[in-house]
């Protein structure tokens, strides 16, 4: 957990820096000295002190919690890095393929992904909730989604 | 307490479609709650978005339905397969997986329903009785106290910090952070948006809320990917003899007052509470050498306390505008959708839908003791469902209900943005629950700090002097040092994992 803890202390420092550099634009309120930069500043100052508490625990620190090793041969991890690839592809074509087509794609692949087999069902559970989704928020929300470019063809 | 408005609020939600809501609410709670991983606030989580364009009465009975079911649901896996579908139900996993080994999975499963009943509506009566009184002197509040209260509810971040300290105030500062972007709500200056248009209202609490709590979960869950489980316990019967009710009737009634007030305190959740009453009811049997190996009381006492706790944390939730947990902070943020902001403010606008809530968090529990009696051979069977059929619908809902609040797909691309974080904060052991108290309680904190600054001409101490302010950020400093030493004991206790 030490090198994990390292880079985290890390990615905090630098982002409270990045947020102390940018209030230096924001304007000063100049009666009372609490302008739009008053509280995030506080924030910054806040965040960049126990980051920094955190990377000098993470050197000190014999013992530390045993985290799972980020090893990118993990089929676990690539099943997730996977599933996240196929959510934001699935998020590209939302708008052109619409909810529907999209939808039950996504939904068969996912399946498929997670090692399930039994195609017929895999196709029934992929359509039923799809058009559940759909029905419910047409029908009890009033909220339309997306019907794909091709729609109306 | 005003009686006519209680019956107008009970009349509201005893209509076809709040109490199908609510039924809806328990049963989906109930399947949540007893699915391994899937929590009372994922849950909650997710079925936001479905109560947008409903009236309040509705929304609120689903979500309140949700809450209960889920509760109670989390004893089901734990009864069944040794696993606690939900945190809470941790301690009821103690006596009841080996009542279920003995093959007495039905009659741990009828106890753990009716003393999740009664916990529930004791919470419920005494949310109702309390919770007006609060509000009337936080009706006294000004800035100063506004800002102070909020302080106080951020206080309760290293409680839900888990094993590290120093992590959960990082990602309370993290979340802090966020709550600045948008237009400053003093002086409407944009920061942090960088041209953004989608950024000025600030991100959306919604999908950032999808993504630490759902997407970061079903990340998880993809990566852990585990073989069924197999349940071996037979159900006889779904409801508890006389002679139970008899033996445990002093437990369940102990635990839901017990409950009630550990779950009122801010940052004190249900898990807490199911084991201090399971601990009181083993300190006062006569045979507590059987607790752990299948007793019945406790059983009866961790339910009740776990589920006494969601109308505590109802209380400061509803008259203060503080939540007292994940959950209730979930609550508070599906009031805001609904254009109403919980305080002592609502008390006075609308007391109809104060009453309506009340009514609601009653009826949710009658409603989760009928779903859950009738349920309990079908909710067994539903906790075997795959992981690869249970985890793509959970994907397609948290984008669809991320996509759906303003119709935007910038919002599904921030709920995936925050999935990510989500999970790698969790993976290297970042609590997530302050990221999400910090986005509730930071604005209140700033806006009313600034305001209470600009009243005193920029005096500090004019501020802090006041006494309400003192004795809440004094309360604050207590539960923050309490916390502290609370979980550094734990910390050496625990072994290292």
């Amino acid at each position: 957990m030490k090198r994990a803890d390292s880079i985290a202390g890390l990615i905090g420092l630098a982002l409270s820096i990045f947020v102390i550099y940018s209030i230096s634009n924001f304007p000063e309120n100049q009666m009372t000295q609490v302008g739009p930069a008053f509280f995030p500043k506080f924030l910054a100052f806040g965040l960049g002190f126990f980051s920094l508490l955190l990377l000098i625990t993470a050197f000190t620190q014999k013992k530390t919690m045993k985290a799972a090793h980020l090893n990118l041969k993990d089929p676990g991890l690539q099943r997730a890095g996977l599933s996240l690839s196929a959510t934001i592809l699935y998020c590209f074509v939302l708008d052109f393929f619409g909810f529907i087509a999209s939808s039950v794609i996504f939904l068969l692949f996912l399946m498929f992904l997670l090692r399930e087999r039994r195609y017929l069902q895999m196709i029934t559970i992929a359509c039923v909730t799809t058009g559940s989704v759909f029905l419910v928020f047409k029908i009890f929300l009033n909220i339309t989604l997306p019907m794909g470019r091709l729609y109306g063809l | 307490m005003d009686f006519e408005l209680f019956a107008a609020g009970f009349l509201s939600i005893l209509q076809w479609k709040p109490l199908l809501m609510i039924f809806l609410g328990v049963t989906g709670g109930i399947l949540v709650g007893s699915l391994p991983g899937l929590t009372a606030t994922m849950g909650v989580a997710l079925l936001v978005p479905f109560t947008f364009g409903l009236p309040i009465a509705e929304a609120m009975g689903m979500l309140l339905g949700i809450f209960s079911g889920a509760i109670y649901g989390g004893s089901i896996s734990a009864i069944l397969i040794g696993t606690p579908g939900t945190p809470a139900a941790a301690a009821t996993l103690m006596d009841g997986y080996p009542l279920a080994q003995r093959g007495e999975a039905g009659r741990a499963l009828s106890v753990s329903v009716v003393s999740s009943f009664v916990g529930g509506f004791t919470g419920a009566l005494i949310m109702t009785f309390l919770s007006p009184q609060i509000s009337k002197v936080a009706l006294q509040f000004s800035a100063a106290e506004y800002f102070a209260l909020a302080t106080f509810g951020l206080s309760i971040i290293i409680s839900v910090s888990g094993n590290s300290i120093l992590k959960g105030i990082i990602a309370g500062l993290l979340g802090l952070l966020i709550s600045t972007i948008g237009m400053d709500p003093i002086s409407g200056y944009p920061r942090f948006t960088y041209g953004s248009i989608d950024l000025m209202e600030g991100p959306a609490f919604i999908p950032i809320l999808i993504g630490l709590f759902a997407f970061a979960e079903v990340l998880k869950g993809v990566e852990e990917l585990a073989t069924r489980e197999q349940i071996v316990s037979k159900i006889s019967s779904v409801f508890p003899s006389m002679a139970d009710i008899r033996r445990t009737w002093k437990d369940f009634s102990k635990s839901a007052i017990l409950g009630t007030f550990i779950g009122s305190i801010p940052g004190a959740g249900s898990d807490i509470a199911a084991f201090v009453g399971y601990s009181e009811a083993k300190r006062r049997s006569k045979h507590p050498e059987k607790f752990g190996n299948g007793a019945i009381e406790g059983v009866a006492a961790a339910e009740s306390a776990n589920n006494a706790c969601t109308g505590g944390a109802m209380i400061p939730m509803l008259s203060l505008g503080v939540p007292g947990d994940a959950v209730t902070a979930i609550l508070l943020g599906a009031f805001v959708i609904q254009g109403l902001r919980p305080g002592p403010l609502l008390y006075r606008d609308h007391m109809d839908v104060v009453y309506s809530v009340f009514a609601a968090m009653m009826i949710a529990n009658v409603a989760m003791l009928i779903v859950g009696l009738i349920g309990i051979r079908f909710f067994a069977k539903v906790i075997t469902v795959r992981k690869g059929i249970l985890l793509p619908i959970i994907f397609v809902l948290s984008i669809v209900g991320s996509y759906s609040m303003r119709n935007s797909l910038f919002d599904v691309w921030l709920a995936l943005c925050f999935g990510v974080i989500g999970f790698f904060l969790q993976r290297y052991r970042f609590p997530v629950s302050p990221i999400l108290l910090a986005l509730i309680l930071g604005p209140m904190a700033e806006a009313n700090l600034r305001r209470a600054l600009i009243i005193s001409d920029g005096s500090m101490s004019a501020v802090l002097c006041r006494p309400i302010t003192a004795t809440f950020l004094a309360l604050g400093v207590f539960f923050l040092i309490t916390s502290i030493i609370r979980q550094s004991r734990l910390n050496k206790k625990t072994p290292l994992r």
